[in-house]
């Protein structure tokens, strides 16, 4: 589970930035007994504030360190120059830093990471089990300073575009390396719908991805189905339609949801279906996925498409330790209000941004707020940030300015 | 060294310049008030004119910086709470800042206002060696009690009736 993670000089974030699961004293018991970390936190803020940023963050970090970014562009000599399209607070040349701290069976680990578009300049692992023990420092691209247990690591010369995480998916090493093959098995758990250019959209072509998956997984499809015929009582089944692709000659899957009038069914193509149906039948895997097998779920938007009643049930999803028994964790930007209230202030952060640059807060370090008091009144009046600055009257302004228009 | 950026100035600085309570939570109700609508300036005490001579920190702008350290404490606070020892060279007797008689002093320089009603508890406020508030405030029978028209008595008011620069409302 993770902890905390933090970053620095990274897309509207100048300063450090640190975004913490873990709870602390004032954690309502319920969800501080078991764990010390939490399984969820929301981010709010206004359009353009930088929510979606801290997704990008965490996104980045994970992808980076198991190498799944084009990171080489063609250079003037006509060879490949190390290009890491890390996004710098207005594209400036200074070091970008992330950190993590994360569990795994019970050792606490910390991993740090420097670098510039032209790449790592310093990385390093820490392992916390009674004490705090440095595992791995990393210079440009050698390892400076390692335990006995990674000494192999010394004799490599680094490509300045992988991180050390990764280094086990290219190598066979003769130590057993049991820290870095964990933790590269930790960071593939991610699922997440931003990418360096932010919120990923969905394509006709997405539908028959995500319907091959539910045919050839009929507990995810079972699951899904649970959870939008809840929202749509309408639907009392989704089937999964195979078809032959002329084209290719493979075989190709669609949904049809089954709507029951009572006396007679009938299917309802996908195209035709509300936009939350659709929208659930496409997100719902990864949840699905997310929960079974532990890691982390990243989510822009979120609620897009949702009726604010079924917020707190998808965020219950995981803070029910019956559904939720692999520790999964969820952190997403939501822009409805009620949902601050299903966080709690704990699990709510709220982004601004002051002369484009963006910082965010838990809710639990505004002392305005309390456990036994609804956090949307004090949030809708703006008093505790997180709200467009100058959206009040923005309609009248602009009538104001018409008015002076002369037509034709 | 750890990197840790919890600590950051921008949203250090903006949470700190955000209101810290709610009235709920807030200490409001127990910070005691000052009423001068009894305020009978016909005796021998002071009026506000005659606070004001000095320019700079005159005697009434003493007063209000007095009254809003009051302010931010129940009147039951400042009855316990005991004076430095100024006098004498610091030899001076202790005394609690609100000294609450009942009645109206028996040797007193001043007289009972015929506008003050006759069964309030009558006391003084300390605002230096010499200087007094000299007031009244309700008895704690009337506490959570209302008058005809449902206004609430409030036993945490001092209702302030003379400016006693001499010492001259309880004569010993």
């Amino acid at each position: 589970m993770i902890k905390k993670f933090g970053f620095r000089n990274f897309c509207s974030f100048k300063d450090g930035t640190e975004i913490n699961f873990a709870h602390k004293g004032h954690t309502p018991e319920v969800d501080s007994a078991v764990l010390t970390c939490g399984n969820v936190l929301g981010i709010k803020g206004a359009n353009g504030s930088g929510k979606t940023n801290i997704l990008k963050a965490i996104t980045f970090l994970y992808c980076f360190c198991l190498k799944r970014m084009k990171t080489t562009v063609d250079s003037s000599d006509g060879g490949t120059t190390i290009s890491i399209p890390v996004d710098t607070f207005c594209g400036n040349e200074d070091i970008t830093e992330f950190y993590i701290e994360f569990i795994i069976d019970e050792t606490t680990y910390i991993y740090e990471i420097d670098l510039k578009r032209a790449g790592i300049v310093r990385e390093e692992l820490r392992r916390k089990n009674k004490k705090e023990v440095v595992c791995i420092v990393r210079q440009n691209n050698k390892v400076t300073h390692c335990l006995k247990e990674f000494e192999e690591l010394k004799r490599l010369k680094l490509k300045l575009d992988q991180s050390i995480i990764s280094l086990f998916d290219d190598f066979d090493f003769n130590a057993p390396m049991h820290d870095l093959l964990a933790i590269y098995k930790y960071f593939s758990k991610i699922r997440s719908n931003v990418n360096a250019h932010s919120y990923q959209s969905f394509g006709a072509g997405d539908y028959f991805a995500v319907s091959k998956f539910y045919h050839h997984m009929p507990e995810a499809l079972e699951f899904t189905k649970c959870i939008i015929s809840g929202v749509d009582d309408g639907i009392t089944d989704i089937t999964i339609e195979e078809t032959v692709d002329k084209s290719t000659g493979e075989a190709r899957y669609y949904p049809l949801f089954i709507h029951d009038h009572g006396e007679y069914k009938f299917s309802v193509d996908v195209s035709d279906e509300s936009m939350g149906t659709k929208s659930l039948f496409l997100y719902l895997y990864r949840y699905w996925m997310t929960i079974n097998h532990g890691g982390l779920l990243v989510l822009d938007e979120f609620d897009t498409h949702l009726h604010a009643m079924i917020l707190p049930e998808i965020i219950e999803l995981f803070t029910n330790k019956n559904i939720n028994k692999h520790n999964a964790q969820f952190i997403m930007t939501a822009h409805n209000t009620e949902v601050i209230d299903s966080l709690g202030r704990y699990r709510a952060i709220l982004v601004n941004k002051e002369n484009n640059e963006s910082f965010c807060y838990r809710l639990d370090e505004v002392s305005l707020l309390r456990n036994d008091r609804l956090i949307s009144p004090l949030y809708s009046k703006g008093k505790i940030g997180g709200t467009p600055k100058n959206i009040q009257g923005l309609t009248a302004r602009m009538a104001e300015l018409w008015s002076h228009r002369t037509d034709g | 060294m750890a990197k840790n950026f919890a600590k950051a100035p921008r949203k250090d600085n903006f949470l700190t310049a955000l209101p810290q309570a709610c009235i709920d939570d807030s200490d409001i109700a127990s910070r005691c008030k000052f009423n001068f609508s009894y305020l009978e300036t016909n005796q021998i005490g002071q009026s506000f004119v005659d606070w004001n001579t000095m320019a700079g920190n005159s005697k009434l702008v003493k007063l209000m910086d007095k009254l809003k350290d009051f302010t931010r404490e129940p009147l039951s606070h400042w009855t316990q709470k005991r004076s430095k020892k100024e006098k004498k060279g610091g030899r001076g007797k202790r005394q609690s800042y609100l000294e609450i008689y009942g009645e109206f002093p028996t040797r007193s320089a001043f007289k009972h206002p015929a506008h003050v009603p006759e069964d309030v508890l009558w006391g003084r406020f300390r605002i230096d060696n010499d200087t007094r508030l000299a007031g009244f405030v309700l008895p704690e029978k009337y506490k959570f009690s209302q008058d005809k028209s449902a206004n609430a008595y409030c036993t945490n008011t001092f209702y302030i009736v003379f400016l006693d620069e001499n010492h001259a409302f309880y004569l010993t």
